[in-house]
């Protein structure tokens, strides 16, 4: 009986410990002595116990598996049937491979740590739901805009002084007023917002806030049915 | 296209940054393939030769900048060196797995090492070692796995013929592609 090792090697999975049997005892696995290395396999899972190791579902699988090829050696090998044993020795083979090449790839991992790569070139992102919105029906919306705007009553009063004071519009403010009419109504036709305005000025600036709010990404455009629709919040979360 | 075709090349490579395939690169010059193949080495070789700052290396079909190792100390002064984090066994035991069978599915490369593999899986994936590449033509068509460019990149490959040579002694069985 092997002496007890007082530190026991962890095995990646059963494979590497059937493995480390096979090399310790110099087994040759076109002929493996199944008896044998079922003993003393779990031989070493009583040993992980033992020592309070964890003994996980796949070494309690293997377990029983080689016991069942050990019982199926036992009988007497049917003509067409393949050796049991064939199996778990292609398996540990496989392993072999496996260990070795992860060995030899372990050697290289740090190839290239002394040179540096450029990363590829990226834009950034653009929104991708303002592509789909012809120029034109932009353009033909605000001539529409402006064309209602000349449809009303004659020109007041008030316009005249414009010749002597041309009232200032804001466009920060306009960028504001539309800013806060999104966060009351999420989703407006554009012709919606320019409900009210009186004068050519206002209606400029409006647009052009309305332009920036898009550009920045706080309000968003699509089409429907050859009206523009906005749409407010930087989620973009839009009623289906 | 004017110029030496040679110099067109170091332009596009640093102008891309990233991998460009020897396809992209005849297609820019407006040459054959095999053309831009010698292209690109004799520009590679005459980097060697001089002990350029910036080495040519190749990928697979692919070919990159990046500096010179020999000036890997002066490169640090200036820019973020890079963190050397080493791959767990389970990890570099899977990867290989995946290597030398690609394409290959999960359960048979849990198969081979005998033990669970979705984390190393998700943690190679994470480091851009591994991929996926279609799926396998059979029930539950599970997902078919392959080593990247990075890979060959990190590992000083130049391409999968390049991987070390191990012992084989059984026939793998490669897994069919869709």
């Amino acid at each position: 009986m092997a002496s007890l090792e007082f530190k026991l090697s962890v095995f990646e999975g059963p494979l590497d410990l059937l493995l480390h049997l096979v090399q310790k005892h110099k087994i040759d696995l076109s002929d493996i002595p199944i008896g044998l290395i079922t003993e003393q396999y779990l031989a070493y899972l009583e040993k992980m116990t033992q020592m309070d190791m964890e003994v996980t579902a796949e070494f309690l699988a293997m377990a029983s598996h080689l016991l069942y090829i050990k019982s199926r050696a036992l009988l007497p090998i049917q003509e067409e049937e393949e050796d049991p044993r064939e199996e778990i020795a292609d398996r540990i083979r496989l392993y072999q491979e496996a260990k070795e090449a992860a060995q030899k790839l372990e050697e290289r991992q740090f190839s290239t740590i002394d040179n540096y790569f450029k990363l590829p070139e990226r834009l950034p992102d653009v929104p991708i739901e303002n592509d789909r919105i012809p120029v034109d029906l932009l353009v033909k919306t605000f001539i529409l805009l402006e064309e209602r705007l000349e449809e009303k009553a004659p020109p007041p009063l008030s316009a005249f002084r414009e010749i002597v004071h041309v009232p200032q519009v804001s466009l920060s403010e306009k960028i504001q007023h539309v800013r806060l009419m999104f966060q009351k109504k999420k989703r407006q036709v554009l012709t919606d917002v320019f409900h009210g305005i009186t004068t050519k000025n206002e209606l400029i600036a409006t647009f052009l806030a309305v332009l920036h709010l898009v550009s920045h990404g706080e309000l968003c455009i699509e089409e429907q049915e050859e009206e523009i629709i906005l749409l407010g919040g930087k989620g973009h979360d839009r009623e289906a | 296209m004017t110029g030496k075709p040679e110099n067109a090349i170091e332009a596009v490579l640093f102008g891309a940054g990233e991998s460009v395939t020897v396809a992209e690169i005849a297609e820019a010059l407006g040459i054959e393939i095999a053309a831009a193949r010698e292209s690109v080495q004799r520009l590679a070789d005459r980097y060697d030769a001089e002990e350029r700052g910036i080495k040519i290396i190749a990928l697979g079909d692919a070919f990159q900048m990046c500096t010179r190792e020999t000036y890997a100390d002066a490169v640090r002064m200036v820019v973020e060196p890079k963190k050397r984090r080493g791959l767990s066994a389970s990890a570099l035991e899977t990867l290989s797995v995946i290597a030398y069978h690609q394409p290959i599915t999960k359960s048979r490369v849990e198969m081979i090492r005998g033990v669970d593999s979705s984390y190393s899986m998700t943690k190679l994936a994470e480091r851009g070692l591994i991929d996926e590449a279609g799926r396998l033509d059979a029930p539950g068509r599970p997902i078919l796995y392959v080593t990247t460019e990075e890979f060959l990149r990190c590992f000083g490959l130049h391409s999968l013929e390049e991987l070390p040579k191990v012992d084989s002694t059984i026939d793998a069985g490669k897994e069919e592609n869709v």
